[in-house]
């Protein structure tokens, strides 16, 4: 499953500060409600540690700064949808390894047939009569 | 060279220099106070500093250094960035400042302080060595002290600059995950090295500071000790007061508003005034009555709300009502302002109008004064008095006064000036020359009419008369026990006053007026 961004879709020329600093409003605002999507999707195809979770989403220039993914992860976990396990690194402290629920899969499908549906109206509204 | 310190981060040991472990730990504390309402923040906390842990490992850090610290709090961004990207809905409606362009505001500083902290705030605000606003407050100490009262005010309604974010509102500066870096960056370095930008004059208020401060720690702490013992004494003495001021209050609308009839003499000049000015102000009475009530019953309910909080801890006034009764009080206040303005100018013009009168027919040496007794006044009482006499279409009005002056010739002379006020010249002329007056002469006696008569349709314009007898060379009066109120300052050689002067001779000689038969 991939991560489609939406702030992709949004590349406008911006005049003044006011209208960049809804800009940022909206896109941070987007960005929020498609982030947990994203993670959800991340662990669907297996456990992953937070360190591995921010690079595929730096990648996906999903996230700014790392801060962002933990309180998320912990909100996540605290309503069920992931749980996490310990373990040892030879390298530096112990490792959280989270996996997806069961509950989480469940979640994650209505996220993705609403995620679907999201597109399609985007795109009929979005497109250039 | 640099002290170090060991830290346990994430279960992993670092060294650590002592500025960059300042701005460490103030970092993350700053995190754990954004998440002080999630329920994961131990949790979040732990993480991020695991993640820290792992970043210096990374890149194989030794001995973190400040730089290491920046660098890492520029990869895991400011908790308020969190906001905006992770957590609650609630959490972005949080802090309106992030999104709105940053308007500078005054604050205190917190740290920088002497006393408050107020010079330096306003230094910071204005962009000025606070050193100048200090100087200002001390010097005008010393003017009446205007300067320490302002200060206080200022110390009570200017907010300490707490957060890193107020500091930069402080100055104005955008809100970023760079500028609190910066920022804390910036604290910290003081912190370590707080001898920077001292002078002579910075010490000299430190100093001063610290002495004010004592003696108010010690005022506080007295007030204290005492505040036990006085507080519900105060509360007493609050209620007593608040609750007698609304007695007499109460009492003052019921005599204005006329419940006891409009004959209670105190009270009828103030009555009569009213009466006319209502009759052209555009506004109803029960306005300026509203408006009078608030102006002064919203001070009084303040002093007995505090009295009553005094003695029993009741709750505070939340500030919705406060708000609310400090605007209706400034209604009241604007409406009374208007209705004593436009009082003022119904009175504004004042007019006057002669009449000689020579009294030829005066033919022996002794003039007898005395008043014409009436049916609805009395000499024993010379208060306003205003009757209607509603057959003849008159109004009877009580304000007559007698002095007694030199004549310039051998004839007796009785002058007659008739005053009143009103909106303009004109119409205040037009009241003065309605008002008639009314004597009677017989041979050797002078009978004065207690009150002047005006048509029924003249308004009260404060009309008034003064009479005075012109008395000639070596002439003299008799003053009847009737005129011991009638008569205003009359002027003599042995200086009597007015009431010891009635039932005497007074006779006019060169030196002046002389009583003839006082012992």
């Amino acid at each position: 499953m991939y991560c489609i961004v939406p702030v992709n879709i949004f590349i406008i020329a911006i005049p003044n500060s006011s209208i960049m600093l809804k800009i940022e409003n909206t896109k941070a605002q987007m960005r929020k409600g498609v982030l947990e999507f994203c993670i959800l999707s991340i662990l669907e195809n297996g456990e992953a540690y937070p360190s591995d979770i921010l690079v595929r989403l730096k990648k996906a220039n999903l996230i700014v700064v790392e801060g962002t993914l933990y309180p998320l992860l912990t909100r996540l976990k605290n309503s069920g949808l992931l749980t996490y396990r310990w373990e040892e690194s030879k390298s530096g402290p112990p490792r959280k390894y989270y996996t997806i629920t069961s509950d989480g899969i469940t979640f994650l499908s209505a996220l993705y047939v609403t995620w679907k549906d999201l597109v399609k109206a985007v795109r009929l509204t979005t497109k250039k009569i | 060279m640099k002290k170090t310190n060991t830290i346990n981060l994430g279960g992993v040991i670092f060294h650590i220099e002592e500025d960059a472990f300042t701005l460490l730990q103030k970092y993350l504390s700053s995190i754990k106070d954004h998440f002080s309402e999630s329920e994961g923040q131990e949790e979040i906390v732990t993480d991020i500093e695991a993640r820290i842990a792992e970043i210096f490992q990374e890149k194989k850090v030794k001995i973190i250094s400040s730089d290491h610290v920046e660098d890492v709090i520029k990869i895991m961004g400011q908790p308020e960035e969190y906001g905006d990207e992770g957590a609650d809905d609630d959490k972005i409606s949080d802090d309106p400042s992030l999104k709105e362009k940053v308007k500078r505001r005054v604050y205190r500083h917190p740290t920088d302080k002497i006393l408050g902290g107020v010079c330096v705030g306003l230094g910071v605000y204005f962009n000025v060595d606070p050193v100048l606003f200090r100087l200002g407050f001390l010097v005008s100490m010393f003017l009446g002290g205007f300067g320490l009262l302002m200060y206080l005010v200022l110390w009570l309604i200017v907010p300490v600059a707490d957060t890193t974010s107020d500091k930069l509102k402080m100055k104005g500066e955008p809100i970023t995950a760079d500028s609190i870096g910066k920022a804390i960056t910036a604290q910290v370095e003081k912190a370590i090295d707080p001898e920077t930008s001292q002078n002579a004059l910075k010490i000299f208020f430190k100093w001063l500071g610290n002495a004010v401060r004592f003696v108010f720690d010690i005022l506080v702490k007295l007030t204290k000790v005492l505040g036990f013992v006085l507080k519900p004494l105060l509360g007493i003495g609050f209620l007593i007061f608040g609750l007698s001021v609304t007695i007499a209050f109460s009492f003052l609308l019921l005599v204005l508003s006329g419940t006891f009839g409009i004959s209670h003499h105190d009270f009828s000049g103030a009555i009569h005034t009213l009466k006319t000015v209502f009759e052209t102000y555009p506004l109803p009475e029960m306005f300026v009555l509203l408006g009078f009530i608030l102006l002064v019953g919203i001070p009084i309910f303040q002093i007995i709300y505090v009295g009553l909080r005094l003695l029993f801890n009741m709750a505070k006034q939340p500030n919705y009502i406060k708000g609310t009764l400090a605007s209706l009080w400034i209604l009241g206040l604007i409406s009374v302002i208007v209705f004593g303005l436009y009082s003022i100018s119904v009175f504004s013009e004042d007019a006057r109008k002669d009449q000689f009168v020579e009294l030829i027919e005066v033919k022996s040496d002794t003039l007898n004064i005395s008043l014409l007794p009436h049916i609805d006044f009395y000499w024993e009482d010379r208060d306003l008095k205003i009757i209607d006499s509603e057959d003849s279409g008159y109004t009877l009005n009580s304000s007559v006064q007698l002095d007694v002056r030199r004549s310039t010739d051998s004839l007796f002379h009785l002058q007659i000036r008739k005053h009143a006020m009103a909106r303009s010249y004109k119409e205040a002329k037009k009241y003065a020359e309605n008002i008639d007056y009314n004597y009677i002469l017989k041979e050797g006696e002078l009978l004065l009419d207690q009150f002047f008569i005006i048509p029924a349709d003249d308004p009260y314009q404060h009309q008034e008369i003064e009479l005075t007898l012109l008395i000639p060379n070596d002439k003299s009066i008799y003053l009847d026990e009737t005129l011991k109120y009638f008569i205003d300052d009359i002027r003599n050689v042995t200086r009597t006053r007015d009431y010891k002067m009635v039932e005497h001779i007074w006779q006019m000689r060169a030196e002046g007026l002389t009583c003839l038969d006082c012992n």
